[in-house]
């Protein structure tokens, strides 16, 4: 530990120093403003407790930092140390908690938008690939087969396109 | 470039370290900068650009330990006298004690056109100075502020800290303190009251003195190395090395003092017959507390101290320039980059071409400067490696396998300050950075 | 008078492509171009100026017959809703050149493609004859196909092939729409102001919107149809992505206003509830993806989803106040995407890299990239609707316009506002803030030629959220006609928060 304390640059103790000052002579300042309320409307008990809280303090740091405890000061159980000196982990819970449960949310989201959304759209891509690609294995090459093709297409429209000419006919003969 | 990793030139097998390389450098006579005619023109540029302000720096230091002493508010301490100005450097010119720079022992004529115009032109010094356009002084101020601050530093040897705590000195800082407030009754009942406040005044007065003593011998030093390096007399990073060996040794006995001058009378707070020497005193502190240690600094960083991330022990603090992150902030006014600031007024004009070419120009000169004087005080900690080891050790051509072995475990103990593990000084240490010549 | 603003871009691109070397050298092509862009900037702020808030109905109208057999005709006009959308192009396409780096490959195919599209959106959005408008439409479709996969980043094919057909789709479906209209009411053209959808049954009108949607919805884009614009946004270069973002999506949603919203007053009620929730589904859905995102482009491309939700919710909201803001956001949006799609290409180029985890400390004065990182800054409150900056004041509008008519969508899509500062913030203390990196640090400096651009921008965002009567001024009477063509019985109204128009 260092014997000497660093010294305060003056823009910080110049400050202080004023304020301070200017903080002690308040009362006087205010009392030469005419601001203080007259002494008959103080309040004993309250003046009494404020007193007493402020004697209270001054003791409890006199001897904390007059008497001969130790510095840097070591609470008995580490882990009420600990807790104080990492800010109550109020970082690491932020981290577990919220931040956490929307880095989670946002990665879920991600994935779908990356794996459903955008995966059935390529999947529809691909299988019209794929399609295509097996397609095309179903040509024989023989015109026999392309003209038999045609005449079977041609008589199929036909067909449909006399449907309302023929259909009473064939429904009979069927059934 | 390509360099060759020096072989290891003792009888020793290849050492085991991590810097081996680094360590059979220093082993064979060399420097942890690698040797390289870019490192060479770098460095010695950068000193010179370094002495100039430091020029300043050393006559102001003195000028605030000895003539403004206790002043309350000392608002124009930075604005130095005619008298110091013309203060003859004991290491240069005509009359010096032992002359190491050929040049004149007054102010450096650059230092004082600068002191004139600044970066804005001729306008009265009152203005320069609010302006902050002057010699940052706050960068010596800070230096000093380390050195008083770390403690204990080379404990045995440095008895000046020791000092410090006597009755001896006590003695002697009464008798200027009161010397120096007999016309100012308050202060003096001021002092009756809280004597160890205005004790510990003096004892910050004594470093500045101190530092103000130690930087009066680099000046000359470093100039005297660019007027060589102009005739070309430096074979490359080695020999620039073996001039400051040199040159520490040659001072290694100068006389620490402080001197005290009160309405013409001379009160000796710390007297030359103490004995305090330049090497013991100011030197090896110095480059402790400025190179190794100083102190975080305030805006640029915040640190948990009850989480462990500030050392406990002073010895184990990595904030000096050596482990310095050289991108800095630019404005936050840290003391590095007010140095930098400074060095920039004073660069010479191959320094500044060769800075033109590379990275961005004239833009990020104040980087590149930065990472360059990081360079030349690895080189100038070398130095004071060397130093060390020829004083404390063996030569480098020893023919006892024993005595070598002696040296290398001091070499590398020595880099082991850089290889830490604890509080990350193993990642800041720039040892590793400066091998290459992209680090710029 | 506005044919100027389709022509003069496409004769630009003719005289780019066509002229030879010896004429216009290659690198005198950006300027070529630049000029030719500026010039139609300042011809639209000359018909901005000359524009009459007043009249709600179209100005400057010009009339072509030109093919009656089919009913096309060149019928141009400009009201409240599409000036500032023209503006905004002929904006986007000068900032988006200027935004290009200057050793562009094979420039002059690349500036004659840009003028193109300029000419294309710009006839789109001034079109009045519902063919003429597919047209224009479709006119974009190429030419963007081949900036993204020319021009563009590792993925480019698939990403171009993909917008490619999204976008084919999309026009089909108009297309069938628009004959749907057409030919199911009788009209006997296809001008917009002779038709009427009043004699259709509700359940044919609703059909026929829903095609409308649906189109126009892959293009706003709507989640799910949108999964072409993270790749297309990303693989695209800067000003290719200023130009899609910025541009093209805003052709979705004045398709949507103009078609949807101005053709179909009654069905418009019906599918308004599915519309507000679709629009805060889409927002939240954006601003959540965008926080997992470790690529910065991704990350503002997502950003672009979520804010493209508040302008459906806005329009189906129906209100006056809601329209406006509908038409706010548009503008503010696209001025938001540029500056920021800009300021993430010079990162981009400088650095090296878009990865938020390798990317740090570029605020670092000397050796990093200030005033772009602080131009980010800025685009991203704005993004993120902080006021001062106009995406607050679009953001704002669109809410309080349609509290009264959708609370929980609005609600809704407020949370996705907020959501929005969390994924930018993210972006800006990881890219920004921190520590640069010493070993790679090593960044070119950014010249004037490349911060101009977003400056120009970074001074509208201010300006125009801090006098918002600029911005809102030009639509307010023909979004107040277009509202009161819907009939009112089948709103859901809360309590109409009466507007803030004319208390700028």
């Amino acid at each position: 530990m260092s014997e000497r304390s660093p010294e305060a640059i003056w823009l910080m103790v110049l400050p202080m120093m004023v304020l301070f000052g200017l903080v002690l002579h308040l009362p006087l300042i205010l009392q030469s403003l005419s601001l203080l309320p007259s002494w008959t409307a103080l309040q004993k008990d309250v003046a009494l407790l404020l007193i007493w809280s402020s004697i209270f303090g001054v003791s409890i740091s006199a001897v904390i930092y007059l008497g001969n405890i130790p510095k840097p000061i070591a609470l008995p159980w580490k882990g009420l140390q600990n807790l104080l000196a990492y800010d109550f982990y109020t970082p690491k819970l932020y981290k577990v908690t919220i931040i956490f449960g929307v880095a989670q949310l946002s990665k879920l989201a991600d994935i779908v938008d990356r794996f459903v959304v955008d995966g059935i759209v390529n999947f529809v891509g691909l299988f019209s690939l794929l399609g295509g690609e097996s397609l095309k294995y179903g040509n024989s090459g023989q015109t026999q087969f392309y003209a038999f093709t045609v005449l079977v297409g041609v008589a199929v429209l036909g067909a449909w396109a006399t449907w309302p000419f023929w259909s009473v006919q064939f429904i009979n003969l069927v059934f | 470039m390509v360099q060759t990793v020096p072989k290891p030139t003792s009888k020793l097998p290849p050492s085991t370290h991590e810097f081996a390389d680094i360590i059979h450098r220093l082993e064979a006579g060399g420097s942890m900068l690698p040797d390289t005619p870019e490192n060479l023109m770098q460095i010695i540029g950068i000193y010179k650009a370094y002495a100039v302000p430091m020029d300043f720096y050393w006559r102001d230091l003195l000028y605030i330990g000895e003539r403004v002493f206790l002043n309350p508010l000392p608002a124009f301490k930075y604005f130095l006298p005619q008298e110091y100005l013309d203060l003859h450097n004991h290491y240069a010119g005509d009359d010096a004690d032992l002359r190491i720079w050929r040049g004149e022992a007054t102010a450096h004529p650059e230092l004082l056109a600068f002191m004139e115009k600044g970066e804005i032109g001729k306008i009265p010094k009152l203005f320069h100075h609010l302006l902050h356009d002057r010699i940052n002084m706050e960068f010596a101020e800070a230096c000093m502020q380390a050195m008083l601050w770390h403690r204990k530093m080379y404990a045995p040897v440095n008895q000046f800290d020791a000092y410090l705590d006597s009755e001896e000195y006590k003695a002697n800082a009464d008798q200027a303190i009161k010397a120096y407030f007999r016309k100012n009754p308050p202060m003096l009942a001021l002092y009756k009251l809280f004597p160890d406040m205005f004790l510990e005044q003096c004892r910050m007065m004594s470093y500045y003195a101190n530092l103000g003593l130690f930087w009066e011998v680099m000046a000359p030093v470093f100039f005297e190395m660019s007027d060589i390096y102009d005739e070309g007399g430096f074979s490359g990073v080695p020999d620039a090395m073996n001039f400051l060996i040199n040159g520490i040794f040659a001072v290694a006995g100068r006389p620490i003092y402080h001197h005290v001058y009160v309405d013409g009378k001379c009160y000796e707070v710390i007297p030359k017959s103490k004995g305090f020497t330049w090497l013991y005193e100011a030197a090896l502190p110095y480059v402790e507390a400025v190179f190794y240690r100083t102190a975080p600094f305030r805006g640029t960083k915040s640190y948990n101290a009850q989480a462990g991330q500030v050392p406990n022990d002073q010895k184990d603090f990595h904030y000096g320039i050596l482990y310095a992150d050289v991108f800095p902030v630019g404005t936050a006014g840290i003391p590095p980059t007010l140095l930098m600031q400074d060095m920039l007024h004073f660069l010479p004009p191959y320094l500044v071409d060769y800075y033109k070419q590379h990275c961005r120009g004239e833009d990020d000169m104040l980087i590149q400067l930065g990472i360059t004087f990081q360079r030349s005080m690895y080189n100038v900690t070398s130095a004071v490696i060397q130093a060390l080891r020829t004083a404390l050790l063996y030569p480098l051509d020893d023919t006892n396998p024993r005595h070598l072995q002696a040296n290398r475990d001091f070499f590398e103990s020595q880099l082991n300050r850089f290889t830490r593990v604890d509080y990350g000084m193993r990642d800041a240490a720039k040892l590793r950075s400066i091998q290459s010549p992209n680090y710029r | 008078m506005l044919s100027v603003l389709i022509w003069l871009p496409i004769i630009g691109a003719a005289i780019i492509s066509i002229l030879p070397d010896t004429i216009i050298p290659k690198n005198r092509v950006r300027l070529v171009s630049l000029t030719v862009a500026f010039l139609v900037l300042l011809w639209n702020v000359f018909i901005l100026l000359k524009f009459d808030i007043t009249n709600p109905g179209m100005q400057f109208s010009e009339y072509l017959p030109w093919n009656e057999t089919l009913g096309l005709a060149y019928q141009l006009g400009v009201d409240g809703l599409s000036i500032l959308m023209l503006i905004l192009n002929s904006l986007l396409t000068w900032i988006a050149i200027y935004s290009s780096s200057e050793n562009t490959e094979r420039p002059k195919l690349f500036y004659s493609l840009i003028l193109l599209v300029s000419g294309g959106v710009g006839g789109a959005f001034l079109a009045q004859n519902l063919l003429l408008f597919f047209l224009f439409y479709e006119l974009e479709l190429i030419p963007f196909y081949l900036l993204i996969s020319i021009w563009g980043g590792n993925k480019r094919a698939y990403a171009g092939m993909k917008f490619l057909i999204y976008t084919a789709v999309s026009g089909a479906l108009i297309l069938a729409t628009f004959l749907g209209i057409v030919w199911l009411s009788g009209s006997h053209s296809f001008a917009l102001d002779a038709v009427n959808t009043q004699n259709l049954s509700t359940t044919m009108q609703v059909v026929l919107l829903a095609g409308i949607i649906l189109g126009f919805g892959i293009k706003i884009p709507l989640i799910p149809f949108h999964t072409w614009l993270p790749d297309a946004y990303v693989e695209a270069s800067a000003p290719i992505a200023i130009l899609l973002g910025g541009i093209l999506a805003k052709l979705g949603t004045y398709g949507l206003l103009r078609f949807g919203f101005g053709l179909f007053p009654q069905a418009w009620n019906v599918v308004a509830p599915t519309l507000a929730i679709w629009g805060a589904i889409s927002a939240i859905y954006g601003a959540v993806v965008a926080i997992s995102q470790k690529d910065i482009k991704r990350m503002v491309a997502y950003s672009s989803i979520g804010h493209m939700g508040y302008i459906l919710l806005a329009a189906a909201s129906g209100t006056k106040l809601a329209l406006v803001g509908a038409v706010a956001q548009m503008f503010s949006h696209g001025l938001i995407l540029a500056i920021l799609f800009h300021l993430v290409g010079i990162i981009e180029t400088k650095v090296g890299t878009r990865e938020l985890d390798k990317l740090n400390g570029l605020m670092s004065p000397i050796r990093g990239l200030p005033i772009v990182s602080a131009l980010l800054v800025l685009g991203g409150m704005a993004s993120a609707g902080i006021p001062g900056l106009t995406g607050f004041i679009a953001e704002f509008i669109v809410f309080q316009g349609s509290f009264s008519s959708f609370p929980i969508p609005t609600l809704l899509c407020v949370a996705s506002s907020g959501l929005t500062a969390v994924y930018f913030v993210i972006l800006l203390n990881r890219t920004c803030f921190g520590k640069l990196n010493n070993d790679l640090a090593y960044y070119p400096k950014v010249v004037w030629a490349e911060k101009i651009p977003a400056l120009v921008l970074a001074g509208l965002i201010i300006f125009l959220g801090v006098q918002p009567t600029w911005l809102v001024r030009w639509n307010e009477t023909t979004t107040s006609a277009m509202v009161g063509a819907i009939p009112t019985a089948g709103k859901i109204i809360i309590s109409q928060v009466e507007t803030n128009q004319h208390q700028q």
